[in-house]
């Protein structure tokens, strides 16, 4: 039997570039932060915080998922998980339903994975709101389902007729990661022919953003963005459609790239506690990851790291990328500078931009005084030939994942 | 291929705290349900309570095991303080040493909740905004909110605790996720992730705005509500919907081998695992939906190469909702054919309630207890019998058992069904 090779087959992505891989690489190729101050009507009054600037996502719209009785029961989280869902399958030249005659693959055969950290919580603090000032009988009946995790699951599962594994990882900013090796892994061992992974994310809501902001994890807007003193927070969404290898063929559907390896693994600290040796487990787990790619290190052609972030993570994520690259270290993208930390969504739009960055054969630049560290610099652009991208995270508490994303032969 | 057993559990339910209080409350028949006005650890229901349509809960008593959890951990919202304790009663219980590396190398954890720390949240919310009339106010939450409002939390601090280095994996899909987990950490021991996997559930949802949004959705019990001992009724014909509960359970799961090359005891060994999904509706359970549960059921035991007839017991999601119960019966005896009517079918929740993602993982545990004690516990409150719910539910009186193989159901909110196949260890 030969192995099952993971291919990506479709993105969709909804973001503070704007929808689609287009805007995506429009935004991100022009190295321009597009993090911009909270606005008070879509969101919240920012100003009893001390951050006050987020990614946002330009207004969206799409009847084909968003119904009026969609929109009733969802939340934001769930409405931009549905339209990436929706715009992954399309490039995928997939059915919007996988229970139509039309479908190239039987429902059964079709798995999702989604990552989130805040889930609906925009949802929950309007009920909140509801029950304490006006009473039980002011609750919604989608209060539950429309703010916990498993929501977005549920609204994109059922809506595209999803019956096969479905899963959502809650794994704070290790999540998109622990999603898409859910999907890999699924595709791998044959439970499914076709993965729907991703990431949503809708933290612009005022306890949420008050949670961030008592942790100390952002950066105040008071200071200047070439300190980094916290991570900048975005909102989005990213899917990807993961397809076995030959399934793709068959369908004779262009394989956009493969993810070819993958390793995580935990090298926990103390919360709150500062962290700046290289961390071994980032090290070893990053040489999973290539070994099961079959590669070597000189191999990757650039690294999405899991920072900027905090600040004490990304010491720590240099350290450990300079024993792994020793001195000759790839080239580096760093698109969570431009749209901020998209947290649960931040490694599927990583990936996103991965695969668009090996496709278009361009690194995309970063502005300097964007990037925190000495290593983060952009070297002179080389002309090789872009083969390989390394992606990186780590959640709280030392939670690290490595994915290799690789142009198909 | 890896086999993987069980050789640690931990549990802390309305039953009790220790895995030995909580069999035997089963075993009598016991419930651990009581009414909402009695509720202990929440006083956001003072104001509130009464305007529910369901008044019955079932709440860990006296959770006194929180005062010698580490000063860190006692800071932690009720979901964090359950998950870690049963955490540490599962490592105890499978004399794992945890000061060796080689042991730390290879252990991760897979931690679920279906909603997280619903009190803090509420709390944190209702001082920072005044009970809801006010905008936040962001100077009144705490700077260690952020560690209660994750629904990983527990995974990352217990990840800490151990210094252990395997994955540290959080899922979220509702109320089959305790079954789910089990399976997501059987899986990565199998496929060579990790050699030991702490697979736990823990949920504290009793808190207005959780409460409310079932309530409100009418799968809440009300039927019984000045009789709460008598709300949760699986399979009854009276039964009018869940009795919300809380609790945590934990696995330590461990590769076959290194169990027995350390000379752990074996509780049971996980052979079979399934998860669908029936992609229909967000809290329906409708009879459409049973061939999805009856594909699940029939992965777990295509994996454990099982015949129906191997099948000797079987731990359903039964959660006393009039759809579920009568949807399940129909997926199993679509699964098993005639031979549904032969397995005593006994629904935990009728005792203990509807923990959510970790009532289900009750279940797993009452299904390895049911191997290794001999005793099936019975379906308590069963009456008046269901038509459409005509299996065997081991009414009121628990039972011996002998049998080899056990079968654990769950279903959940956003479509999902989990099953597992937990086999008698030999000899």
């Amino acid at each position: 039997m030969t192995e099952r090779v993971v291919a990506i087959t479709g993105i969709g992505t909804l973001t503070p570039a704007g929808r689609g891989t287009e805007a995506l690489w429009a935004t991100i190729s022009s190295g321009r932060a597009c993090l911009t101050a909270i606005d008070p009507q879509n969101y919240f009054d920012p100003s009893p915080y001390a951050c006050q600037i987020a990614g946002q996502v330009p207004s969206f719209d799409e009847p084909r998922v968003l119904t009026a009785s969609m929109m009733a029961q969802t939340d934001r989280c769930s409405q931009m998980a549905l339209v990436a869902a929706l715009d992954a399958l399309d490039e995928a030249r997939l059915p919007m339903d996988f229970r139509s005659e039309r479908s190239p693959v039987a429902p059964e055969r079709v798995s999702l994975a989604v990552a989130t950290v805040a889930a609906g919580w925009t949802y929950v603090e309007r009920e909140m709101r509801n029950l304490w000032t006006k009473g039980v009988g002011a609750m919604d009946r989608y209060a539950l389902t429309a703010g916990f995790p498993a929501g977005p699951q549920g609204h994109v599962g059922i809506l595209f007729g999803v019956e096969g594994r479905t899963r959502t990882f809650v794994s704070e900013r290790a999540s998109g990661a622990h999603a898409l090796i859910e999907g890999a892994k699924a595709i791998q061992r044959g439970d499914a022919e076709i993965v729907i992974a991703g990431g949503t994310e809708a933290p612009l809501t005022p306890l949420v953003w008050a949670a961030y902001h008592a942790s100390n994890m952002l950066q105040p807007t008071s200071e200047g963005a070439d300190q980094h003193t916290g991570m900048f927070i975005g909102e989005g969404s990213t899917f990807l459609i993961l397809e076995e290898r030959e399934h793709a063929i068959r369908r004779d559907v262009p394989i956009l790239a493969e993810i070819r390896g993958w390793s995580r693994g935990t090298d926990a600290y103390p919360l709150g506690a500062s962290r700046k040796q290289p961390s071994q487990k980032l090290v070893q787990i990053i040489h999973a990851s290539l070994a099961q790619a079959h590669i070597h290190p000189a191999a990757v052609d650039v690294i999405f790291p899991a920072g900027p972030a905090l600040p004490a993570e990304d010491v720590a994520e240099e350290a450990a990328l300079k024993c792994v690259f020793d001195g000759e270290y790839p080239r580096v993208a760093i698109p969570k500078a431009i749209l901020g930390h998209l947290q649960g969504a931040a490694v599927a739009t990583d990936v996103a931009i991965a695969v668009l960055a090996l496709g278009r054969q361009v690194i995309p630049p970063t502005q300097d005084s964007l990037l925190p560290t000495d290593l983060m610099s952009t070297n002179e652009c080389t002309a090789s030939f872009l083969k390989h991208a390394l992606v990186l995270s780590c959640g709280l508490g030392g939670m690290h994942a490595s994915l290799v994303i690789s142009r198909p032969e | 291929m890896r086999r993987v057993v069980i050789t640690g559990m931990g549990v802390v339910s309305p039953l009790g705290n220790t895995i030995d209080a909580f069999w035997r409350g089963l075993i009598s028949g016991r419930s651990g349900i009581k009414s909402l006005k009695d509720i202990t650890h929440c006083d956001l229901f003072e104001r509130l309570g009464d305007e529910f349509a369901s008044q019955v809960i079932a709440e860990v008593e006296q959770f006194e095991e929180a005062q010698q959890l580490p000063e860190h951990i006692r800071r932690r919202d009720r979901y964090v303080q359950f998950a870690v304790e049963v955490a540490l009663q599962a490592v105890r219980d499978a004399h794992l040493d945890v000061s060796s590396s080689a042991i730390r190398d290879h252990w991760g954890i897979a931690f679920t909740t279906a909603v997280g720390a619903a009190q803090t949240t509420e709390d944190t919310y209702c001082l920072a905004t005044q009970n809801g009339s006010e905008a936040v106010d962001p100077a009144k939450v705490s700077p260690e909110f952020y560690l209660d409002w994750l629904c990983n939390s527990p995974a990352v601090l217990l990840a800490q605790l151990f210094d252990l280095h395997g994955p540290c994996d959080a899922l979220s899909s509702a109320c089959a996720s305790g079954v789910d987990v089990i399976g997501y950490a059987f899986e990565s021991i199998r496929d060579g992730d990790a050699t030991i996997m702490l697979a736990l559930s823990s949920e504290a949802p009793l808190a207005p705005t959780r409460f409310g949004g079932c309530d409100v959705i009418h799968c809440l019990a009300t039927g019984f509500n000045d009789e709460p001992q008598r709300a949760s009724r699986p399979f009854d014909k009276n039964r009018s919907g869940f009795v919300m509960g809380e609790g945590a359970g934990a696995f330590l799961l461990e590769e076959r081998e290194h169990a027995i090359k350390r000379g752990a005891h074996i509780y049971a060994e996980i052979t079979g695992f399934g998860l669908t999904s029936n992609a229909t509706h967000m809290v329906s359970l409708k009879p459409a939906v049973a061939p999805h549960l009856t594909r699940a059921i029939k992965q777990a035991m295509d994996e454990a190469k099982i015949k129906p007839q191997d099948i000797h017991y079987i731990n359903p999601h039964a959660s006393s909702t009039n759809q579920n119960d009568q949807t399940e019966t129909s997926a199993i005896k679509g699964a098993l054919g005639e031979y549904a009517y032969e397995v005593p079918v006994s629904a935990t929740k009728s005792e203990i309630g509807h923990s959510l993602a970790t009532a289900s993982f009750f279940g797993a545990m009452a299904a390895v207890l049911s191997l290794t004690e001999g005793m099936l516990h019975p379906t308590i409150n069963y009456e008046e019998p269901d038509p459409l719910c005509d299996l065997d539910c081991v009414p009121n009186q628990a039972r011996p058992f002998t049998g080899t193989n056990s079968l654990v159901l769950a279903s959940g909110f956003s479509g999902t069904h989990a099953t597992l196949v937990l086999q008698k260890v030999a000899g």
